[in-house]
């Protein structure tokens, strides 16, 4: 399978690699047009993955952005009356805006923005995940009955459930090793982004990366997930495993209820939504 | 259709807490090359002489995958050697616990026409495994181990769970983790059959198996989308819903005329259970050929049980066309004689009317068979 | 179009206040949510309506205020802001600034104005303030409450502000188990009588009265319905049925005379449409039992027609109070 890398913007590094969709991080959204100009002369931009430190609000949103693809993480949302001129733009943009559920007032600001046009990315990164909010802003996700953009992960979970597969949302976030291969300035390989910081990597050059599959390192990984079956972990356990597979299993026991029940709630939601898109009839093409 | 249970081997590499068959000490525990060339021979001529009939050899054990890969490669050579006009008509499945289960094994099952593979697994801890402790945690590994070659060779698998007394704690819970670990197969939940004393600490009543049933039972019905092959709900919805009679052997009143299992030592007798406590034998596989094994007098008794229960204990009750008042032979093991139902009927009928028929709204009306 | 109160609080404390009763029930501190907003928002777009009117208590006091305006105009709605128009210098010139972008045809208020000889001299600067920022987008409204009124202040700050030139006009009703100040059912034509002694005034101004819901249509004679039909076109109704108000706090009731007739929560119904079908089907079973305010009313031809609903309903639920409970359960307050 072809696999989409995840690199940081280093010309020198984006020179070695040859016919593959990238992922470019960078920290400035300002270099975005150069960052299309290097990559799509041999490669192909999946998306460009900027890490803001600091306000939606505060980038100034080019028309001429229009046709690259943007992952956009922020500091926060900023001030709501900032943001209006800025929508038009905004709208025109092949855009996703996450924001950190550490952020005061993520959820609200994810419904805002959605209810808006803007297609947005919550990201569960608290220990102490709320998962009531998180489940309200499900709700309104998959439920809302008025017009709005996707708001991830849980658009992709619904498009995307299966019942009878597990549903990997690691891919909102590009972490799931069956699509996305992480690659540090060396040239090195991992399966995650965490691993690529700690080192943990798969493959010690870009030479090696048809190979990936055959790896023990990756074959293990695909098979992480059994450890929870065969210790028994409580995860397994969980009505809303196929959904989850574990990724919140580092949360403290006082929170697996709420996850559950929030998975479970998403279960079922997914399921409603694709009743929905079955409904939807699709007349004769012309 | 016959049935062979094919125990090829009764060694084990698990030392699974209710299992009969590695506590029977044969003095023959794996099945000669020349034995296993004569089970192709013998299922030739039954199928030459039965031009309608198929046979189903169903791989079970002990552990065959304990015989190595090259004795599967021995059983097609046989096959094609001795079935050159028949083998269409035979088919094979295996029951392992795939805990050796490799890409070898996958290439020649491919050969042999098997795609699927029954297996099980047990979440508590000290339920199955190796050794005198019954070491699961290493039986789960090699269990997993075999388990991700089986999905990589893009094998099927179901599962069988054995519902003990450790599962009475929190059965849904069991439920997750089994449907968990098979997304998409099958899971079978049947009650543990333990029949020595030393074991009756595990073993668990009608009453208690009904009770398991019931607390998952709510939940499949809501979600059997979600939860699609998982058994006796299934089976009982396409019974009662669909009016299909969809059993298996023990309910089915039918293993008279279907089930033969072959031991290691070629003695045939009439199944599993029947093998494991030394009823109904049926003659040696080198002394008797499976046409007479299937005519055998004594499978008369079996024939002569369905007309005793509908005259007696089962007589007017609703649920005979699904029953058949159980197994024969646990009912021989219960009462040391067939002509009685079994405990499990019990289980069947409680299970049906107090969760299936109130929670569905449907009502099993009696079928003509 | 629905109402949503975005806070319980005002300034003023007028004494005949419809919201009275509902405010002295709410915390005061009790101001409608973002997320609760956007609810609304989605509800009333799902049920095809693109008019929302913003009131409070005095709205401009919740917070995000302007926020709350800009965002409703961003998702397409078209507002109406009802305000006393007394403000903070501070929210006044960011409101300026910040709204006076939003089309007029999309953003407009109605201020309600109290007469300024009995009101304190810093609320009535604050007005003037106010009209002076917002006059062109902003029609005067003003509550009769007394016999003695005086609308004569309407006039002036129409032209000296530029306000729209149309009034509207309502009457205080009772609110069933409260004792706020309203024009007795006698009062009424004596009420209608000195509102047409300003009708000249009115015809050489150019200013339309626009009735706000309870009056009947009896109470004018065809005299004054052929002057209010050749200034107004014909518009003008002599109605009582569901307003629709959504509090802060998400509960909903019919209007604010109503506030305490089966007050409900949004969240139990799926559309606008579900909330006033709910609530006209409670007018009607009220209208059953007594079809007006006055007797005459239960034989009208008009009522029947429906040219005229028979006045507030306010007023024959205060009546239900005072006598035993003879009627449909679901009638009682």
């Amino acid at each position: 399978m072809k696999r989409i890398l995840v690199c940081p913007f280093k010309e020198e590094l984006i020179s070695q690699i040859n016919g593959k969709a990238l992922v470019i991080c960078l920290d400035d959204i300002y270099k975005i047009e150069q960052v299309v100009d290097i990559v799509n002369n041999h490669n192909k931009l999946h998306c460009a993955l900027i890490n803001a430190k600091y306000s939606l609000t505060a980038i100034s949103f080019q028309n001429n952005w229009r046709d690259i693809p943007i992952a956009l993480y922020v500091s926060d949302m900023g001030s709501f009356l900032e943001l209006v001129p800025k929508l038009p733009v905004l709208r025109q943009l092949d855009i996703r805006i996450y924001l950190s559920e550490n952020i005061e007032h993520t959820y609200t600001n994810i419904m805002l923005l959605s209810s808006l046009g803007i297609c947005t990315g919550l990201v569960i990164d608290r220990i102490n995940s709320d998962w009531e909010a998180i489940n309200d802003l499900m709700h309104y996700a998959i439920y809302g009955k008025s017009s709005h953009a996707p708001i991830e992960p849980f658009h992709y979970i619904a498009s995307n459930y299966n019942k009878n597969k597990p549903t990997d949302f690691g891919s909102v976030y590009f972490e799931n090793p069956g699509k996305y291969l992480h690659v540090n300035e060396a040239g090195n390989v991992a399966l995650s982004d965490k691993e690529l910081q700690s080192e943990s990597f798969v493959a010690d050059s870009l030479n090696q990366l048809d190979n990936i599959e055959n790896s023990p390192v990756y074959i293990e990984r695909i098979n992480a997930w059994r450890e929870y079956f065969i210790k028994s972990d409580g995860c397994a356990y969980c009505q809303g495993w196929r959904v989850c597979l574990g990724k919140f299993s580092d949360r403290p026991d006082s929170q697996k209820k709420e996850c559950e029940k929030f998975f479970v709630d998403l279960m079922e939601a997914s399921e409603y939504f694709q009743s929905r898109q079955q409904e939807k009839k699709n007349l004769w093409q012309l | 259709m016959a049935t062979i249970i094919f125990k090829p081997t009764e060694r084990c590499n698990s030392n699974c807490l209710y299992c009969d068959v590695v506590r029977k000490h044969r003095t023959v525990t794996t099945m000669s090359i020349e034995t296993l060339e004569l089970v192709f021979i013998r299922i030739n001529e039954y199928l030459s002489a039965k031009t309608e009939e198929k046979i189903t050899l169903i791989w079970h054990g002990g552990e065959p995958l304990l015989l190595g890969v090259e004795y599967f490669n021995n059983a097609l050579k046989f096959q094609n050697r001795h079935c050159p006009d028949t083998k269409s008509r035979i088919e094979h499945a295996i029951q392992s616990n795939i805990t050796l289960f490799s890409e070898e094994y996958a290439d020649i099952f491919r050969k042999i026409g098997i795609s699927n593979v029954g297996s099980s697994f047990d979440p508590e801890s000290n339920v199955r495994g190796p050794g005198q402790n019954i070491d699961s945690d290493k039986y789960n590994r090699m269990y997993m181990k075999g388990d991700s070659i089986l999905s990589a060779c893009g094998f099927g698998s179901g599962l069988i769970y054995v519902v003990t007394k450790k599962s009475l704690n929190n059965p849904l819970r069991t439920f997750f983790f089994l449907t968990n670990l098979k997304l998409k197969g099958a899971v079978n939940m049947n009650p543990v059959l333990v029949y020595d004393e030393k074991r009756m600490n595990i073993a668990i009543t009608p009453d208690e198996y009904v009770e398991f049933l019931g607390a998952i039972f709510p939940t499949w019905w809501e979600h059997s989308d979600r939860y699609p092959e998982i058994n006796p709900f299934k089976s009982l919805t396409k019974n009662i819903k669909n009016r299909q009679q969809s059993l298996g052997c023990a309910d089915s009143g039918m293993c008279a005329y279907s089930h033969v299992n072959i031991a290691p030592d070629g003695e045939v007798s009439h199944c599993g259970r029947s093998s494991d406590w030394d009823i109904l034998p049926y003659g040696k596989i080198y002394d008797r050929t499976l046409i007479e094994v299937f005519a055998d007098e004594q499978r008369k008794v079996l024939f002569k049980r369905n007309e005793v229960l509908l005259e007696g204990e089962c007589k007017r009750c609703r649920f005979w066309t699904i029953c058949h008042g159980g197994c024969p032979l646990d009912a021989y093991s219960e009462h040391k004689s067939f002509m009685h139902k079994t405990k499990w009927c019990i289980a069947k009928r409680g299970f049906i009317e107090k969760y299936f028929e109130p929670i569905t709204g449907l009502r099993f009306e009696p079928y003509a068979e | 179009m629905p109402n949503i109160l975005l806070t319980q609080r005002c300034v003023r404390t007028c004494p005949y206040c419809f919201a009275k009763k509902h405010m002295s029930e709410s915390l005061s501190d009790d101001m409608l949510s973002w997320k609760n907003l956007i609810y609304i928002a989605d509800l009333i777009e799902n049920s095809g309506e693109r008019n929302i009117s913003l009131l409070g208590g005095e709205p401009t006091l919740h917070p995000k205020f302007i926020d709350f305006v800009i965002y409703l105009i961003e998702r397409n709605f078209n507002i109406v802001v009802f305000t006393s128009g007394i403000m903070s210098e501070k929210l006044l010139h960011e409101a300026s600034t910040i709204l006076a972008r939003v089309p007029e045809e999309r953003l407009s208020f109605v201020c309600n104005l109290n007469d300024p000889k009995q009101s304190p001299i810093a609320e009535n600067e604050s007005v003037k303030r106010f009209l002076e920022r917002f006059g062109h987008r902003t029609s005067g409204g003003f509550n009769i409450y007394q016999k003695n009124f005086d609308i004569g202040f309407l006039f002036q700050y129409i032209n000296r502000y530029g306000l729209k030139r149309n009034v509207r006009l309502g009457m205080a009703h009772p609110i069933p188990g409260l004792k706020n100040k309203f024009v007795a059912i006698e009062e009424m034509r004596i009420i209608i009588e000195r509102l047409f002694s300003y009708a000249p005034t009115m015809e050489r101004l150019r200013i339309k009265p626009g009735f706000d819901c309870g009056f009947t249509m009896c109470l004018l004679n065809d005299t004054q319905l052929g002057w209010l039909y050749r200034l107004t076109g014909g518009t003008t109704k002599f109605g009582c049925g569901p307003a629709i108000d959504i509090g802060p706090e998400m509960s909903v009731w019919s209007c604010f005379p109503l506030s305490s007739f089966h007050k409900r929560s949004v969240f139990e119904f799926d559309s606008m449409n579900e909330i006033r079908h709910f609530y006209m089907e409670l007018h009607k079973k009220v209208r059953i039992e007594v079809g007006g305010i006055f007797e005459e009313c239960d034989d009208c031809k008009y009522r029947e027609e429906g040219s005229c609903q028979g006045g507030c309903l306010g007023h024959i639920l205060s009546r239900f109070q005072n006598e035993a409970n003879i009627r449909m359960p679901e009638i009682y307050v």
